[in-house]
């Protein structure tokens, strides 16, 4: 691991984390539970396109453990870490495809998170009956998926890294 | 930045299919009859909508204030960290649910009436 890759990590966790927390004061403005802007996915989608997806992946673990440790408990990690690894597996998939932009996987991205959680909340408390929230969570995912696609999209435009490694 | 064809393709799947089930869901639920309260999956307290009532459920250092009036079910109370549980608000029909993930509490709506037409058109 080369000190260019650390200080690399060091500065989007940094970053992720940031937005983590900024989205933790964001009031909730709708009245189910994991409703979100994702604000901390434009960090993982621009690692995604920019570094790869190992680096992308190791990113967005650090970044899940780090703020359920500050903003959230032990359940808020297993959580967002299922949220998190099976949105990051569907966004690398389409993005692999070379078929979509920026929006396309974001919104992907958005909406295997939401499958992620649900699927988390229903084995932990044994209630099949949380799937009812899944069309309203995937809607508010697509909505979301779109604006951080089109932020993302921006952002790895103009922050052009040269050297990947 | 580019918008590919696939992007609004599968924008507009996505959401057609989300609409598609959350149509199916509210046409498949029933209006509920009782409120039943779960921790870890095992009922703890069963509670009909048709009468008022408040009850404060508490394990350890936990507790959450489960509240039935008009025919609805809340938590009011709760001293977990994120309060989602108080935030998700009112229940009424079958297979709503307000989860509690930190306590592990889920109240859940069962059984009771028949499907009804502001079940459907609600």
């Amino acid at each position: 691991m080369t000190t260019k890759r650390i200080a690399r990590y060091g500065l989007l966790i940094a970053l992720a984390l940031i937005l983590s927390y900024l989205e933790s004061l964001l009031p909730v403005f709708v009245a189910v539970p994991g409703v979100k802007m994702g604000l901390p996915n434009i960090v993982i989608m621009f690692a995604l396109y920019s570094l790869g997806t190992k680096d992308a992946v190791i990113i967005s673990l650090i970044r899940v453990v780090l703020a359920g440790a500050m903003f959230g408990n032990v359940f808020a990690i297993l959580y967002s870490a299922a949220g998190a690894v099976l949105s990051l597996l569907v966004m690398a998939l389409l993005l692999k495809t070379k078929r979509f932009g920026p929006i396309g996987v974001s919104v992907a991205g958005g909406v295997a998170h939401n499958v992620g959680q649900i699927i988390v909340a229903i084995l932990v408390t044994e209630t099949a009956q949380i799937v009812f929230y899944l069309p309203v969570l995937c809607i508010s995912g697509i909505a979301a998926g779109v604006l951080i696609g089109i932020v993302s999209g921006i952002v790895i435009e103009r922050l052009k890294i040269e050297d990947k490694r | 930045m580019k918008i590919r064809k696939a992007d609004i393709v599968l924008v507009l799947v996505l959401l057609l299919v989300a609409a598609a089930a959350g149509i199916f869901m509210l046409a498949v639920r029933d209006t509920g009859g009782e409120a039943v309260v779960l921790r870890d999956g095992q009922e703890v307290l069963r509670l009909p909508l048709s009468e008022d009532a408040e009850e404060v459920i508490t394990e350890g250092e936990d507790s959450n204030t489960v509240v039935i009036r008009d025919g609805t079910a809340s938590v009011t109370q709760a001293n977990c960290p994120d309060k989602v549980c108080v935030h998700t608000g009112e229940i009424r029909y079958e297979g709503q649910t307000i989860v509690c993930l930190p306590h592990k509490l889920v109240v859940k709506i069962e059984g009771g009436e028949e499907q009804s037409v502001d079940a459907v058109t609600q």
